[in-house]
């Protein structure tokens, strides 16, 4: 097996005069869970489509589990296994009829006890008809339908999108097995504390391109680290405010807030000079530092 | 066959039969309805002098001579209705099933399975060809059987098989062509607007221009003439003329399948 999952190198996708993917790199450590993290309209989707081979890009190279999408065509896509973001299935069809008719698309059969374990497991009646079903249990036939296959590439399209809280968990808790079970896994997200909690590593996308990439707890270390002191003698604002990467300071009385940048080495060295009542340095959002990233022109991104 | 392209025929099939049901019950009535009448219209003068006396307004609608059953039966079926309708239902399902579930989004899916793109698409004609071919064998029993009760005098089993096919193969023509701009990456609309569009072209060189002597010639160029000529039942099928409308729908259908695999597939 490669030890990377899915390299993209200077990967460029126009769609007419608008540049979806902008010189692209990113890369996915084989049997570990990726995150694809970035706001809507990112580039997190074209980035799928190119992987799975529904687009072509206009220039770079991309090598997914060591094969050229393109040239790996049917071959390379029997070993991935895709949760698109929005699933439209045939309505006229029972969900198991959903399975089987996917089974037999794949060229395989089908194991019976495991599709039965992930049916059971999230809850899923096979015997209903697609039609009408909730987009929350329309997300699990997409589910339950990547992973029946037991794929060594699993990509995830905002994969738990209304999905309930416990489903969910559950959701998370088969990603991890599978993962321990050597499959590698690209989930595309832009819900940051689904991606915060399970995955190793994590791509940060903006405008088509890879704004910052590493370990969660790489990205985490970067991240502005909030804190809250109790004082038990008088804090002083201009002392604290002194101190190298401490800023929003907010001091009520002898409480203290504020956050971190960086180590917290200083900060703790001056609050070691003081009588301290309580401190309370919550963990940090991935959020924070994932909005830190868009700080300059955040807003114009979610608008698009 | 594979299991998988047997599996994609099914889906196709499965999403035409609705549609493909109606369709067969429309063209099927007209057949039954068309042979029921001739027994008591046979002979009937009102209806030759009806003919003769506007000759050229009822020959852009393909009649041409209604005192014979085959030419009955082209005026009330060959000559127009049933190439106009099958070509219809060919052009309304491969559209449908080929850009018209790229445009909603639900070949995505199918596209990132393991399957050929191109064995995606060619399935899809293939089924909407078959629905064409399903009621075309339904009609052409249906007036094979009526031959004796109707006394279509005149009608051979073999020429009402002959006709029906080649009726099928101008609707294979057109569905082609609707395949062919689908696969060149054009909406639902627009596939079924231009093959619609060569259709009523195709009907007009053959029917219309002719009425005027100087532009008889037009006619050649027409996919109607090249399928069933002008009086199909009554004169006969010719193999010769099918060469150009087999040779145009292979065309149609290698563009279609080679654009397939070279361009991006529309998300929803």
């Amino acid at each position: 097996m490669e030890d990377v999952a899915i390299r993209c190198e200077g990967v460029v996708k126009r769609f007419g005069p608008v540049v979806a993917l902008d010189h692209l790199d990113l890369e996915v450590p084989a049997g570990q869970i990726v995150g694809y993290l970035g706001p809507n309209g990112a580039g997190k989707s074209t980035t799928i489509r190119l992987l799975l081979d529904l687009a072509r890009p206009d220039d770079g190279r991309i090598d997914v589990l060591g094969e050229e999408p393109r040239a790996g065509g049917e071959a390379l896509r029997r070993r991935i296994g895709y949760v698109p973001g929005e699933l439209r299935l045939d309505d006229r069809l029972t969900v198991d009829e959903t399975f089987r008719s996917w089974a037999r698309l794949r060229g395989g059969g089908v194991d019976e006890r495991y599709l039965a374990e992930l049916c059971e497991r999230f809850d899923l009646d096979p015997s209903r008809h697609t039609k009408g079903l909730s987009s929350g249990n329309r997300r699990k036939v997409g589910v339950v339908g990547a992973f029946m296959s037991r794929p060594e590439l699993l990509i995830l399209d905002e994969p738990t999108g209304g999905l309930d809280p416990l489903v969910q968990a559950e959701f998370l808790a088969l990603v991890r097995e599978v993962r321990d079970e050597g499959t590698s896994i690209f989930l595309s997200s832009h819900i940051l504390s689904e991606v915060q909690h399970i995955a190793d590593h994590v791509i940060v996308i903006r405008r088509g391109q890879v704004v910052s990439t590493g370990a969660v707890d790489e990205l985490r270390r970067a991240a502005r680290q909030p804190f809250i002191a109790w004082f038990d003698d008088d804090p002083s604002e201009a002392e604290l405010l002194a101190v190298p990467g401490v800023a929003q300071l907010e001091v009520r009385g002898r409480q203290v807030k504020g956050v971190v940048e960086g180590s917290p080495t200083p900060l703790m060295q001056v609050l070691g000079h003081h009588r301290l009542e309580h401190v309370l340095m919550p963990e940090p959002d991935l959020e924070e530092a994932f909005l830190e990233l868009y700080k300059d022109d955040g807003a114009e991104d979610r608008s698009r | 066959m594979s299991a998988s392209t047997t599996e994609l025929l099914r889906r196709g099939l499965h999403a035409l039969r609705r549609s493909g049901f109606w369709w067969a019950v429309g063209i099927v009535t007209l057949a039954a309805v068309s042979v029921a009448f001739w027994p008591s219209l046979e002979g009937t003068d009102s209806l030759t002098d009806l003919v003769d006396s506007s000759e050229d307004m009822m020959q852009a609608f393909g009649v041409q001579d209604m005192s014979t059953a085959a030419g009955y039966l082209d005026a009330q079926m060959y000559a127009l209705m049933l190439p106009l309708l099958l070509s219809g239902l060919a052009i309304a399902s491969t559209s449908a099933i080929t850009a018209g579930d790229e445009d909603a989004g639900r070949l995505e899916l199918l596209h990132a399975l393991p399957v050929r793109r191109e064995t995606v698409w060619l399935t899809r004609l293939v089924s909407a060809l078959a629905v064409v071919t399903i009621v075309s064998a339904l009609t052409a029993a249906v007036v094979a059987v009526s031959i004796g009760p109707f006394s279509l005098d005149g009608i051979t089993v073999g020429r009402v098989v002959a006709v029906t096919f080649a009726c099928g193969a101008l609707a294979a023509f057109h569905g082609a062509v609707a395949y062919a701009v689908a696969g060149l990456g054009g909406s639902r609309g627009l596939a079924a607007g231009i093959a619609a569009a060569v259709l009523v072209i195709g009907y007009v060189a053959s029917y219309l221009l002719p009425l005027s002597d100087a532009l008889e010639g037009f006619r050649r160029l027409s996919p109607w003439y090249w399928a069933i000529g002008t009086q199909p039942m009554s004169d006969g099928i010719s193999g010769l003329w099918l060469l150009p409308l087999i040779a145009f729908f292979v065309a149609l259908v290698a563009v279609g399948t080679v654009a397939i695999g070279r361009r991006d597939i529309r998300s929803a």
